[in-house]
């Protein structure tokens, strides 16, 4: 390619819209597979006397292909930057991507919560009541929330032991679905075990109403709508003497377990409604990424935004204590390590375009190692093991281990166990052993953090086209000629460290038109490194 | 014949003299050497280069700016006049920019200049002479006076026996390519406002051989997919649409098809293209629609490519972007080996997909266009202020849209025109065809295929050295 550079930006504010192409000093536009559109960069020459028009905080920045019109990267303005000296008055612009967005807002948010820590006490109008988070005393092992009238107490009619869920009040969001198994020392018509829906504690609704009985009573589900009002907000759990007259407890028998319980939030869909109906037991991953989008993230296209279905179901998501949606895409991406999210262009409504897609499976680029290729491929990332901690429903620091043979390691007699620890916000078993499962899959192979740098088309097998280094996407695989030729190349359907690569980032250098491609993940670097050491010390927080 | 040199105040044949640089045969002061130079702007790259192969690659190149060394003897009777031509000289010089007219032929060239300082000023004893050396930035290239083309008559029909969705401009003075100016009679469809428009340029080869109506009557018909006949509305003559009924089918799955568009294979064939379908809806209900394209000479078999799925809903008439497709659509070599032999681009098979979403109602299909997409393309959302606008102009050169009162006066609009993509530049030494799309279909306005588009080119030839009396 023997021309000027065919890449056009374009700032926009509600004052003015300009081309500032000609006037650049200097362009660059990063891209990563996970997140999308992730940063640029450019110089233009502007006295500092005037503010421009088109300069300032939050400005719609486009950077486009002249050739084909094609966005090939959006974002806003997040620091106009002014400065004077040798080079007369330049202003240094840097933009971030659309993906900035999911860090907008932070807010309490509860999916699926097991965690019968969250309970507390309310209408506690007979203290002598008692309340515990202990082992089923029914002999079945399980961790439960045991209700009881203790032997010597005198009950009245309405008297009860109340156990108040207030997490998903407290969030401001509402009751969907519910279930519990429970099991009784007795049975006794006189009393019985509820789930009361209410308002904030007021108006309700019964959702579920059993008398007691020594064979207790399986999990069976209540959804919003069908077994409560919309709108509802707080789930109580109740023992009650429901017949008239009192009576002094005989014995130590007057008790009820509750097990295996959870309770799921109202959920919102992609485009912005609420859903209403069809909750199931666990949510899938796709679920939580749909309610993302309708609820925190209402600059992207939710109505039009890719979700692919995922089959991770989530046992436990909640987020009490408040969460960005950011945080909440990567608590995701680590039970489902084969998706990833992105956030591009915007429609002409200005809303920015989502997806979350599969990994792919299929080589889209070709290229060569002429112009310049790095490999480390360090075996620092190969883990055979790795220990999950994580909190069950009784509030407990546990840990599990998962494993997975890698032939290097085994070749080499080495067992080498990475270490996640998932909190109490993504907790409890299944969760951790799918993070496990996730998190070796994808330390199976040495990862490649090496660079390729392409100052030339490439072959794009997915359109057929031959495709400058800026169109690049992040996230496709790449096949590098000049590489140790291999037949299973030609066939791979994922990276394999050797030929085929994850394209994780691509840097575009717009003053000259070449890119530099990070091969798999993110290349070595001393500042990543220090960003890697400060992320890897901050903590979780812990909640009761 | 004595070498013009002289500060300008416009590039126009209107222009007015700020101050002559070689008058001295006439009576003035200022002789120009012949140590002057005039050195054609050097071309600056981006070079990569490592070991892994000979030679190096050149991602990117552009002109730098044009270098002027002048060189001055300036004589008058006093030092006083001396001064006075210095300081005239001096302030031109310091001005932000500044146009310098050069003509050592009959045709003048025009160089615009940046603000520079003098290098040398040698005074002699008797002060009644001075030998004055300047190094003179300009941008890269001299400038003709400005050429006006048209009006031209863009017929929106892409069946119209000329001018249809585009114009062949040729015989392009200049060295170099240069932007274009496109002024457009503010006349429907223009005028309905809130209008978005679309173009492409192609400047190589025979454009006339590039493909760029598939007109979808012409396709294999596909699933639940017929002829009705003819509509006046729709482009073409007979039996001119194709209807997709959706009645056993409404997932997505092709309903026209061909194997080979364009037939004629041909080295003009090659290239990248943004194609549009014209269509129209008997319901207001949500329809996808798909372009797949692959193999040359696939029958009725699935195409090998797709596009990504655009929702279109309404009952207007109106174009919508499926997207870029590539002829060939697989590795092309260009050329045959090191020869610089073009081989020629045999078409691709394409296919039209669709799924209705919900409701009922039909897809009509109309046709495709493909707009060159692999030089020039851009699109223009023209401002929805219509009261008073006589001219939308969409100007290469300041890179901008706007609006024109008569044809001098740039209107302040409340909403002002944006634009995405590339401004349309024209080549010397070639046909220069533009595909010009008036309504892209971003807006409720029913397409027309009777409108027409007047618009009028203006661009300044750009030259490396001087102008021939030729260009």
């Amino acid at each position: 390619m023997s021309l000027p550079v065919p890449l056009m930006v374009r700032l926009s504010t509600t004052r003015a819209d300009r081309h500032i192409t000609r006037e650049l000093r200097s362009l660059s536009f990063r891209e990563n597979a996970i997140g999308g559109y992730a940063s640029a960069a450019f110089a233009l020459d502007r006295p500092l006397l005037l503010a421009p028009d088109e300069i300032a905080h939050y400005a719609r920045v486009y950077i486009y292909d002249a050739r084909n019109g094609a966005t090939v990267w959006e974002g806003r303005l997040d620091d106009p930057d002014r400065g004077a000296g040798a080079d007369g008055q330049v202003w240094n612009l840097v933009a971030v991507g659309p993906s900035a967005h999911t860090m907008d807002r932070a807010v309490p948010l509860i999916y699926v919560d097991r965690d019968m820590q969250a309970f507390g006490r309310a209408v506690n109008l007979t203290p002598g009541g008692s309340d515990s988070i202990t082992e089923d005393p029914g002999g079945s092992g399980k961790d439960a929330l045991v209700l009881q009238f203790g032997e010597g107490l005198t009950v009245a009619q309405n008297n009860t032991v109340t156990m108040r869920y207030p997490r998903i009040a407290r969030a401001g969001q509402k009751l969907a679905r519910l279930d519990y198994s429970w099991d009784a020392g007795g049975t006794d018509t006189n009393y019985a075990i509820q789930a009361i829906a209410s308002t904030d504690g007021g108006a309700s609704d019964t959702a579920r109403n059993q008398t007691l009985a020594v064979g207790g009573g399986a999990a069976s589900p209540r959804v919003v709508v069908t077994d409560w009002s919309n709108g509802r907000n707080t789930l109580d759990l109740r023992l009650i003497r429901t017949a008239a007259g009192s009576q002094t407890i005989p014995n130590d028998g007057f008790w009820v377990s509750v097990m295996d319980f959870y309770v799921q939030a109202m959920r919102y869909n992609a485009d912005g409604t609420e859903k209403t109906s069809s909750y199931v037991t666990t949510p899938n991953v796709s679920d939580i990424v749909a309610d993302l989008l309708g609820r925190l993230l209402p600059m992207y296209d939710g109505a039009g935004a890719v979700v692919a279905l995922t089959g991770s179901v989530i046992v436990q998501l909640a987020y009490p204590d408040g969460v960005t949606a950011a945080k909440v895409l990567e608590d995701l991406v680590t039970l489902a390590t084969g998706y990833r999210w992105g956030v591009y262009e915007s429609n002409t409504a200005g809303k920015y375009r989502f997806e979350w897609v599969a990994w792919p499976s299929a080589v889209r680029y070709e290229a060569d190692i002429v112009d310049g290729f790095e490999s480390p491929a360090s075996a620092s990332e190969l883990y055979n093991e790795v220990t999950v901690r994580y909190r069950n429903e009784a509030g407990e620091a546990l840990t599990t281990t998962r494993s997975q043979s890698v032939q290097i390691l085994t070749d080499g007699g080495l067992t080498r166990t990475a270490i996640i620890d998932l909190s109490g916000e993504v907790g409890l078993l299944a969760n951790a052993q799918l993070a496990g499962d996730q998190f070796l899959l994808e330390h199976g192979t040495p990862l490649n953090r090496g660079r390729l740098h392409l100052a030339r088309p490439v072959l794009d097998l997915g359109t057929g086209r031959m495709v400058m280094p800026w169109e690049i996407k992040a996230g496709e695989l790449i096949r590098v000629r000049g590489v140790l030729p291999r037949v299973d190349a030609l066939n791979a359907t994922s990276r394999d460290g050797v030929a085929v690569f994850r394209i994780a980032s691509k840097d575009v250098n717009g003053a000259e038109g070449t890119a530099t491609l990070d091969l798999d993940s993110f290349s070595g670097s001393v500042p990543r490194a220090v960003v890697q050491v400060a992320s890897s010390v901050q903590r979780r927080r812990r909640y009761r | 014949m004595v070498t013009v040199l002289r500060f300008v105040d416009r590039i126009d044949p209107a222009r007015t003299v700020r101050m002559d640089l070689n008058d001295a045969d006439s009576g003035g002061y200022w002789r120009l050497l012949a140590s002057s130079r005039f050195d054609p702007p050097k071309a600056k790259r981006a070079r990569v280069s490592t070991l892994l192969s000979d030679g190096a690659t050149y991602p990117a190149t552009a002109y730098d700016d044009r270098v002027l060394e002048l060189a001055w003897l300036v004589k008058a009777e006093t030092a006083d006049i001396i001064a006075q031509e210095i300081q005239r000289l001096a302030r031109e010089l310091d001005r932000p920019g500044n146009i310098v007219e050069y003509r050592a032929g009959d045709q003048p060239v025009f160089f615009r200049t940046r603000r520079v300082g003098l290098d040398t000023l040698e005074v002699p004893d008797d002060n009644t002479r001075v030998d004055v050396v300047v190094t003179l930035l300009a941008e890269p290239f001299g400038y003709g006076l400005r050429e006006d083309i048209g009006p031209v008559t863009v017929n929106n029909d892409p069946a119209a026996g000329s001018n249809g969705m585009h114009f062949d401009l040729s015989g392009i003075k200049g060295d170099v390519e240069t932007p274009l100016i496109l002024r457009l009679a503010n006349s429907s469809p223009l005028g309905a406002g809130s209008l978005t428009s679309a173009y492409g340029v192609r400047r190589r080869g025979t454009p006339a051989n590039i493909p760029l109506v598939l007109q979808c009557e012409s396709m294999s018909l596909n699933t639940d997919t017929t002829l009705p006949g003819n509509d006046t509305v729709m482009s073409g003559s007979g039996s001119n649409y194709a209807r997709c009924s959706f009645a056993t089918v409404i997932a997505m799955t092709s309903r026209v098809y061909i194997a080979r568009f364009p037939s004629a294979s041909s080295v003009d064939v090659r290239g990248t293209y943004r194609v549009f379908l014209r269509k129209r809806q008997s319901a207001s209900d949500p329809v996808n629609v798909r372009l797949g394209y692959g193999g040359s000479d696939l029958g009725s078999v699935t195409s090998n490519f797709f596009n990504d799925v655009v929702a279109t809903t309404g009952t207007n008439r109106k174009w919508v972007d499926l997207g870029l497709v590539s002829i060939p659509a697989s590795p092309d070599p260009v050329t045959d080996g090191y020869s610089g032999t073009e081989l020629a681009a045999r078409g691709v098979h394409v296919s039209v997909e669709a799924q209705r979403v919900s409701g009922s109602g039909n897809l009509d299909l109309d046709c495709l266009l493909f707009v060159p997409a692999d030089d020039r393309f851009g699109t223009v959302k023209w401002t929805t202020d219509q009261g008073g606008i006589d001219n939308q102009v969409l100007d290469g050169v300041a890179d901008a849209a706007y609006a024109l009162e008569g044809t001098t006066e740039v209107r302040t609009t409340n909403i002002p025109s944006t634009r995405t993509g590339g401004v349309p530049f024209i080549s010397p030494g070639v046909t220069n065809r533009i595909v010009w799309l008036v309504n892209a279909g971003e807006n409720n306005l029913n397409d027309d295929k009777t409108h027409t588009t007047a618009v009028t080119v203006s661009y300044w030839p750009r030259y490396l050295y001087l102008r021939p009396v030729s260009t």
